[in-house]
């Protein structure tokens, strides 16, 4: 009987339901358009916007590089230079950092978010080594 | 010897029986209560009459606008945010705002800017419903909850 | 023995009784609602909640777990507590829309297991994915581009691309022309040789094509070709290109009319109409003379434009396709090959009509039963339980979603018998089309919760306007009015308020290059000048947008102030201006006869609004500053140059 009492009571103190995020089905549907992810995202952006003065691959050597007065930064230069204020340099172009103004300021077309994708994809040009 | 063994027997029999009815009584009174609880249902097949309005700030003070899901006319005055509902006490018409006051389209019934009959056929004022802020920061009017003219919400 | 039993049982009884109560009592929203109170410190009213929508027949109890759906403070909080993202409940309100039309899952469960967060052996109907979430966007938004869901847009516009609406009624979408090319005269054409090349598999004689791969046995290919080759036209005129025409001004021409805007050759150029590579193997000098005299004489629904080309510039071009463009096989006979037998022929023209051949492939000679295949209404809604998964690969889900996928994937994979051809898609593809054959559901909602569909008739342009519109193709490339191809970046609708007429008319006759980096650019069309006046006056003073003034207000400290903010803005890294500059943006040098200034002020001041498709940066210039940059821009003139008729006499 003590046995039974302690069952009871046992159920009804027995602990929360602890919450759990389900974990994602995967049907063919979903497994090919995942989300794009932000770094794919900046690479899409810097073909766009960047490559044409910049390089596909950030060496900056594009189409319009030997066009402009002063040949335009590689990705890793530009990386190393402005450290924690590449999004900054973007957001506001060359002029802002006291360069030439060859290179736009790009947030009001990118928005801010648009400036973190297209930097976490320079920082990425900027890694050595890495296949990309 | 047999006597203190009837005797023992006694008592535990007597004891098993009392614990039996307090079992069954309070088995009793748990399913009765259950019952009762059971027949105050948690949810209700039909609209809610608690309506969600928006944020404080979407009533300006010194306007009044005409909300079409719970059919109230929200408004807010100097002591704050107030709720009247825009359907008419005679058959049920939505009144209109007429800035002075109300008149409904259907019967021609007038009511003043408090809502109190001015003429035609309503026979009661139109009424003031019960507003809310919740947890979210958001104002909830119950269209079931009356309140007297002159409440506000002071948000 | 009977005491104890009498004792045991009434407790049990007891205890089983309060177990149910207390059992009941704990519910899980309970406890999310204690954890909502205890984490905005506020008095929470514990109570089931739902959103009861009749109209949908409708009872959603997500918020009693969900209990801070729409309490923004609540952003950060982890599930079930956190707040809806994006603005989703402001334009989708619960009340009105319930939770499940857009998650699905069991609204009136009351637990996470029942309410099917997950799928599982007791689920009904679980709830869908965050992509799958977008084919239900589709089940009410039934229009091709649907804001906020990319996916579903992309596979509606592929539904209509890939010409699956050719064969399949998809309600909604529908083809504004025949989808593939018009057969009338392919008997002049081609050889039968390269139809069976052709035939056998479409994507290895012109890769990219959109002509999907049918399964056919030699003899069946055989019958099409045979009937296929006895589509002639009566009269096409005698022509011997290559005796007559200069290979060397074809190759120049080719080059002048800007023909690799839309064709390509080993692989560079555009892909509105198909490769030339090869083409001197494929088409007879008799018909390729009359289709590049007047291509919309042979095939009334193509995309290419009735050039003005001279009888001799024709057999020039003629000459060079198939004099230069052959790979590795010889040009073909000037005359056709002899027809094939009556019974023969018959046999291949059923074969064309069974295998649904007519719904791409308007003849003249063929009424067109309505379309070959199922009509797709309502596939969204259908059951996997009464779906065959017998035959298709590994790792395919017995869902609906993995089903329809499969099927467009291989429709020979699992679905032996069916007709449905092979159009060798992207996985991305094939994905999205998926999505968007998931929206096809049919419900009974009231119109009063469906959104305002806008009846989008196709526009067709009339008149002296439609004609040339129709004869020089404009809208193979420009858009204009919602319809169009998206191959240029300058849609018609506002061109009036852009450009001045009279450089309009002088582009028209003679498109000069804006964009050098561009390769996609206008074809030299040999537009007489007659024609180009009559495109120039309409759109310029038809197809202009209220929202741009024709001129910009007047400079405020003037163009000389303009040409410092040009160099100081660092214009010229993108814009050639005279001598100087770079390949970016387009030449400015001839911008105040090119552009009116009214549409030069407004684009400076909001790009994103009027260059959607460039990469024009936003400097946020103030009004002033892009007044005087405006009236700099407008002095940029050519030299005039000294026209004889003032010259001395």
């Amino acid at each position: 009987m003590k046995a039974a009492l302690a069952a009871c009571a046992l159920l009804v103190a027995c602990g929360e339901p602890e919450w759990a995020a389900p974990p994602p089905r995967d049907g063919l549907v979903e497994a090919h358009l995942r989300g794009v992810t932000p770094r794919e995202a900046g690479r899409r952006l810097w073909m766009t916007h960047c490559a044409i003065c910049h390089g596909l691959e950030g060496r900056g050597d594009g189409f319009n590089a030997d066009l402009l007065t002063s040949r335009p930064a590689p990705a890793a230069e530009i990386v190393a230079r402005t450290g924690a204020a590449l999004h900054a340099a973007i957001a506001r172009g060359s002029r802002a950092g006291g360069r030439s103004p060859q290179c736009p300021p790009w947030e009001g077309v990118l928005g801010g978010q648009g400036v973190a994708e297209v930097s976490l994809w320079m920082q990425q040009l900027a890694t050595p080594a890495t296949s990309h | 010897m047999a006597q203190a063994d009837d005797a023992r027997d006694e008592g535990r029999r007597r004891f098993l029986v009392k614990v039996g009815a307090a079992g069954l009584a309070g088995s009793g009174v748990v399913a009765t209560l259950g019952t009762v609880a059971f027949s105050d249902l948690r949810a209700y097949n039909e609209r809610s009459p608690v309506f969600k309005l928006g944020r404080p700030e979407d009533f300006a003070s010194g306007t009044r606008v005409y909300l079409d899901g719970p059919r109230l006319f929200v408004g807010r005055d100097t002591r704050g945010l107030y709720a009247v509902s825009a359907v008419c006490s005679h058959l049920g018409c939505i009144v209109r705002d007429g800035g002075e006051g109300f008149a409904c389209p259907c019967h021609g019934s007038r009511f003043d800017a408090r809502g109190a009959v001015i003429g035609g056929p309503a026979p009661r004022p139109l009424s003031y419903v019960a507003l809310t802020v919740e947890p979210n920061g958001l104002v909830y009017a119950n269209v079931a909850s009356r309140v007297d003219p002159d409440d506000r919400l002071e948000v | 023995m009977m005491y104890r039993t009498l004792a045991g049982g009434s407790l049990a009884l007891l205890g089983t009784l309060t177990w149910v109560a207390v059992d009941d009592y704990r519910a899980e929203w309970r406890d999310h609602q204690q954890a909502y109170a205890a984490l905005t410190g506020a008095a929470v009213p514990i109570g089931l909640r739902q959103a009861y929508v009749p109209e949908l027949s409708l009872v959603d109890r997500c918020p009693s777990c969900h209990v801070g759906l729409d309490d923004a403070a609540m952003a950060t909080a982890n599930q079930p507590l956190t707040s809806h993202p994006g603005t989703w409940l402001a334009t989708h309100p619960p009340e009105r829309f319930g939770c499940t039309p857009c998650h699905g899952g069991d609204g009136r469960a009351t637990t996470t297991a029942a309410a099917g967060h997950q799928p599982g052996p007791d689920v009904i109907e679980p709830m869908v994915s965050p992509v799958g979430r977008e084919a239900r966007c589709g089940v009410c938004h039934r229009e091709v581009e649907v804001a906020g869901a990319p996916h579903l847009s992309e596979g509606r516009k592929l539904l209509k691309d890939r010409g699956c609406v050719a064969c399949h009624d998809v309600p909604g979408i529908a083809l504004d022309q025949p989808f593939g090319e018009a057969l009338d005269s392919v008997g002049d054409k081609s050889s039968r040789a390269w139809l069976v090349r052709w035939l056998t598999n479409p994507n290895q004689v012109r890769p990219g094509t959109k002509m999907p791969r049918f399964r056919l046995s030699d003899a069946d290919t055989d019958q099409l070709a045979t009937f296929l080759l006895s589509l002639r036209r009566e009269g096409l005129p005698a022509a011997d290109p290559l005796n007559e025409g200069d290979p060397e001004a074809g190759r120049s021409l080719f080059g002048q009319a800007r023909c690799t805007t839309c064709h390509s050759l080993k692989g560079k150029g555009g892909t509105l109409g198909p490769a030339l590579d090869r083409v001197g193997e494929e088409a007879r000098p008799r018909w390729l003379v009359a289709w590049l005299t007047d291509p919309h004489a042979l095939d009334p629904n193509t995309l290419m434009p009735h050039y003005g080309f001279s009888r001799t510039e024709v057999l020039d071009l003629a000459a060079y396709l198939l004099d230069e463009l052959i790979v590795d096989g010889t040009p073909l006979p000037a005359e056709p090959e002899p027809l094939g037998a009556p019974e023969a022929i018959d046999a291949g023209r059923a074969l064309f009509q069974a295998l649904g051949c007519p719904d791409c492939h308007r003849l003249k000679e063929l009424r067109r039963k309505g379309q070959s295949a199922p009509a797709l209404r309502g596939i969204g809604g259908r059951s996997p339980h009464r779906l065959g998964f017998a035959g298709l690969p590994e790792g395919t889900h017995r869902s609906l979603s993995d089903w329809l996928y499969r099927k467009i994937e291989r429709p020979e994979a699992g679905f032996p018998e069916a007709k449905m051809p092979q159009h060798g898609l992207e996985p991305h593809a094939i994905a999205a089309m998926t999505l968007a054959l998931l929206s096809l559901r049919d419900v009974s909602w009231p119109v009063t919760v469906m959104p305002v569909a806008s009846p989008t008739p196709a526009f067709e342009p009339r008149g002296a306007f439609g004609s040339l519109v129709s004869t020089y193709r404009c809208l193979s490339c420009h858009r204009l009015q919602g319809t169009g191809g998206d191959l240029s970046h300058a849609p018609l609708d506002r061109e009036g308020s852009k450009v001045q007429p009279e450089w309009l008319e002088d582009f028209l006759v003679q498109p000069d290059t804006l964009r050098v980096a561009q390769a996609e650019r206008m074809p030299n069309l040999r537009m007489p000048r007659s024609d180009a006046k009559v495109l120039s006056a309409i759109i310029s003073n038809v197809y202009r947008d209220d929202r741009i003034p024709l001129s910009a207000p007047p400079p405020v400290l003037g163009p000389e102030h303009g040409r410092r903010l040009f160099d100081a803005l660092g214009c010229r890294a993108c814009h050639l201006e005279g001598s100087k500059g770079g390949y970016v943006g387009p030449d400015l040098a001839r911008s105040g006869v090119r552009l009116r200034s009214g549409w030069v002020y407004m684009a400076l001041l909001n790009p994103k609004l009027l260059l959607p498709d460039f990469v024009h940066p936003d400097y946020a210039l103030g009004d002033g500053d892009a007044a005087d940059l405006t009236a700099f821009l407008m002095t940029l003139r050519p030299e005039p140059k000294p026209s004889p008729a003032e010259g001395p006499p």
